[in-house]
């Protein structure tokens, strides 16, 4: 049985990317903002591309923050990329007015060291090279659901959390070349 | 560590890639996906697609080519030529491209900049200039593919693109370009030096020292690379053997 993936649509720009790279592993992913059809999935991914305040609105428009919180604490697989990381988090210094999810304490930064930002383009994470575009950052109080971290122009910064069935990454993987097709694959199929 | 990027960027016309298919053992080198495919499996790290497309009508050949290509190739790639709207970027956006080149429409407009970099983030909005140099530590910037000079001051005008929203530079020096005989260092060095964004270097590379060059001398983030591979029988894959021979990072 393949499994049925709730991509949760919320008006993130990368969506149809990464509904794109799941169908190319096929996976039967549905992009939608369905309470019902997402409870019912049995996997979630939760995307984002944007400004953290824009995202956080756009999921209250939409009453989405409890199932999201639902899914990302329960026992389904659950993805988060990119902004769809960091609203997982409590605050943020891009939107100082928008709370986070606040599924984990922490918060997310600016790049503080960086001589160019954003950080744009592949670097390693867990031994691979992986695509990011990103000016922030997210850094969690609890060290022990960091499973990555990388390293831009002098600064360490967290890549990938993963806790039980949440993995949630600051990079890519629906635009990492076979590094990303693969994570996707170990992830859902 | 942050690799350089290798950018390959191929011509589109009426639906098809022209120039330098040639080289290719494909079954159809004209065909924008089997390039994107192939250029994808040699470790182009991202792609840029140049519409060069005259007619009106024909533009909405470039989104199927963007709908085909982001259905079979995950890495992230770029289009440009001829946009002058928001609603042209969202199309193309929408269709799977993961950034926009604006150019002659951005002098005219700067406000696009800012209005393109608000709706779908400055990450999505590259800047490209056309520079040349007219004395000592003074380019400006050309538009229309070089055929009109704007009087513009080439960092000025960078330094204000970025202002607006600019996500990255492509550069290309009119004064490099064509000549195979490496990029213009002095303008590369003196952008990336005026900007806090990545800058593309584009223009002049004849040989794979010419990119390492631009690489160890200047601080650009890639290489935006056209005739090199499509006339000349050198791979990325080459290019990129001969980056981590010179210790820079690289992804392969």
């Amino acid at each position: 049985m393949k499994k049925q993936v709730s991509l949760i649509d919320f008006g993130a720009g990368n969506l149809h990317s990464v509904y794109k790279a799941l169908k190319f592993i096929d996976v039967d992913a549905e992009i939608t903002k369905d309470i019902g059809v997402i409870e019912k999935s049995d996997a979630v991914v939760f995307p984002g591309v944007g400004a953290f305040g824009a995202v956080m609105s756009a999921i209250k428009k939409n009453n989405l923050q409890d199932v999201i919180i639902k899914s990302a604490r329960g026992l389904k697989p659950f993805l988060g990329i990119c902004v769809g990381m960091q609203v997982l988090f409590e605050d943020s210094e891009e939107n100082l007015e928008e709370k986070g999810l606040g599924i984990f304490k922490g918060k997310v930064v600016r790049f503080k060291k960086a001589k160019t930002i954003p950080h744009i383009g592949w670097n390693d994470s867990n031994g691979k090279k992986y695509y990011f575009v990103h000016s922030y950052y997210v850094i969690p109080e609890d060290k022990n659901i960091i499973y990555a971290e990388t390293e831009y122009d002098g600064e360490n910064f967290t890549s990938v959390i993963k806790k039980d069935n949440l993995l949630a990454v600051q990079f890519h993987p629906e635009k990492s070349g076979d590094a990303g097709l693969e994570l996707l694959k170990e992830f859902f199929v | 560590m942050l690799a350089k990027r290798i950018i390959p960027c191929l011509d589109i016309k009426n639906g098809r890639v022209v120039k330098g298919t040639k080289f290719l053992n494909l079954k159809d080198a004209g065909d924008p996906v089997e390039l994107a495919k192939y250029y994808n499996k040699e470790g182009a790290d991202e792609l840029c697609f140049l519409d060069i497309t005259a007619s009106h009508e024909e533009r909405k050949i470039i989104i199927e080519i963007v709908e085909a290509v982001a259905r079979e190739v995950f890495i992230p790639f770029t289009v440009g030529g001829g946009i002058s709207s928001t609603g042209q970027m969202k199309d193309i956006l929408r269709a799977g491209a993961d950034k926009i080149t604006i150019s002659t429409s951005a002098v005219k407009n700067p406000n696009l900049i800012k209005e393109g970099a608000v709706l779908f983030g400055s990450q999505c909005i590259v800047l490209a200039i056309d520079a040349k140099k007219q004395r000592a530590e003074k380019w400006e910037v050309y538009v229309k593919g070089g055929r009109e000079n704007t009087g513009l001051d080439a960092i000025e005008w960078v330094k204000k693109a970025v202002g607006l929203g600019a996500g990255e530079i492509l550069l290309t020096s009119m004064d490099a370009d064509g000549t195979k005989t490496g990029y213009d260092m002095e303008l590369t060095k003196k952008i990336v030096e005026a900007v806090s964004v990545p800058v593309i270097a584009s223009g002049g590379a004849g040989k794979i020292q010419d990119i390492t060059d631009v690489f160890k001398k200047t601080n650009c983030s890639a290489a935006l690379l056209a005739s090199i591979l499509h006339y000349k029988d050198v791979s990325i894959r080459e290019i990129k053997e001969e980056m981590r021979k010179e210790e820079l990072s690289v992804r392969i």
